[in-house]
């Protein structure tokens, strides 16, 4: 629930400015399924 | 999106925000100088080819400008001319005449991808000669992967190369290869990703990303271990984005790429030596044709057009 969170966050931010090195690398290793990839993380 | 935000449609709205719909393109000459890494790198199409990258494979000043004309008339606005690793004093001589001859042949951006051919010193003097860009592809930032892939290169000199083009106010173009080095048992090694692309975001420069899957080259010493997946490529094409936001990222040619966020196709239009493998692009095929003096071309804007316009791109014309 926390990584998923954190990535939502991530994404949403990453709409408006680059993604910091700590938010790359919790996207690489939080979407784990290309229904991750595709759908929402809430 | 409704507040509910997804890794590869906000990949795709930020390349349509920061760079547009349209599909950049890359022409490509091979080869400019022979490779003489001993020994080879271990996964290069060297060991498939004994040809790939031999002296046999290199075009003079007379067919590089012949070839750059061809792409030209094309429409192509930049061309890449690609080769071997030419060690000595003999290497960094062979690029620049061949980068002479292609600046003085087109208008397009030249831009040079033949690995630690040349020295430090050399890189002004290809900027003197009109180049654009370098691509000296480190492929993966970790040292263990140098010794145990590529043990006749150097990682120190390849980034030495890209840091001097930086400073001498050349583009940069650079390659990270998913999958380099990955054991069958391995987990995916995200944090050097990670540091692959933030070693990177230190250039201005910068202006090309191309994030491809490793694919085993037959009859290598790397034959039997797993190809780089297309998923994770996606993954890092579409973080790539996040990160960088307006520049060219290669693999617009697949659908996933196109989903992630890329925008650029390189080897769009390739000109090589008439017995030479060409490259070409995931949604080929291309069309090969003899332009005179021993080579072909293998035009792929046929099918990059077709396939953009489905995916509802635009094609850079």
């Amino acid at each position: 629930m926390r990584m998923n969170q954190t990535m939502a966050e991530a994404l949403g931010e990453a709409l408006r400015r680059p993604l910091t090195r700590g938010e790359a690398l919790a996207l690489l290793e939080g979407v784990r399924t290309w229904e991750d990839a595709l759908s929402s993380f809430e | 999106m409704g507040g509910r935000p997804q890794l590869f449609r906000v990949a795709a709205t930020v390349r349509d925000q920061e760079v547009g719909r349209t599909v950049r393109l890359m022409g490509f000459i091979t080869s400019i100088t022979p490779c003489t890494t001993d020994p080879p790198c271990r996964y290069c199409w060297r060991w498939a080819s004994p040809r790939a990258f031999s002296d046999s494979d290199v075009l003079n000043e007379k067919q590089l400008a012949r070839a750059a004309r061809a792409i030209e008339d094309l429409g192509i606005k930049r061309v890449e001319l690609g080769g071997g690793t030419l060690r000595g004093e003999e290497g960094g001589e062979l690029t620049l005449r061949a980068a002479a001859a292609v600046t003085g042949a087109c208008k397009m951006g030249v831009w040079i991808n033949n690995g630690p051919s040349f020295g430090i010193q050399h890189v002004h003097e290809l900027k003197q000669v009109g180049v654009e860009g370098i691509a000296c592809n480190l492929e993966s930032i970790r040292e263990r992967v140098y010794e145990m892939a590529r043990p006749g290169d150097s990682l120190a000199r390849r980034k030495e190369i890209v840091e001097e083009s930086d400073r001498a106010g050349l583009l940069i173009d650079n390659t990270l290869m998913i999958g380099l080095g990955e054991a069958w048992e391995d987990k995916h090694p995200y944090r050097e990703w990670v540091d692959f692309l933030f070693w990177l975001k230190q250039f201005p420069g910068l202006k090309i990303l191309e994030i491809h899957p490793f694919r085993p080259v037959p009859r290598s010493p790397m034959e039997e271990l797993p190809a780089g997946s297309p998923f994770e490529t996606a993954k890092v094409r579409a973080v790539a984005r996040l990160v960088f936001r307006n520049i060219g990222i290669a693999g617009a040619d697949e659908p996933l790429g196109v989903m992630a966020g890329a925008n650029m196709v390189m080897h769009a239009v390739a000109v090589t030596k008439k017995e030479r493998s060409r490259p070409g692009v995931a949604c080929g095929p291309a069309r090969v044709r003899d332009i005179g003096d021993g080579l072909v071309l293998a035009d792929s804007l046929p099918a990059l057009r077709r396939y953009v316009e489905d995916l509802g791109l635009v094609l850079e014309e």
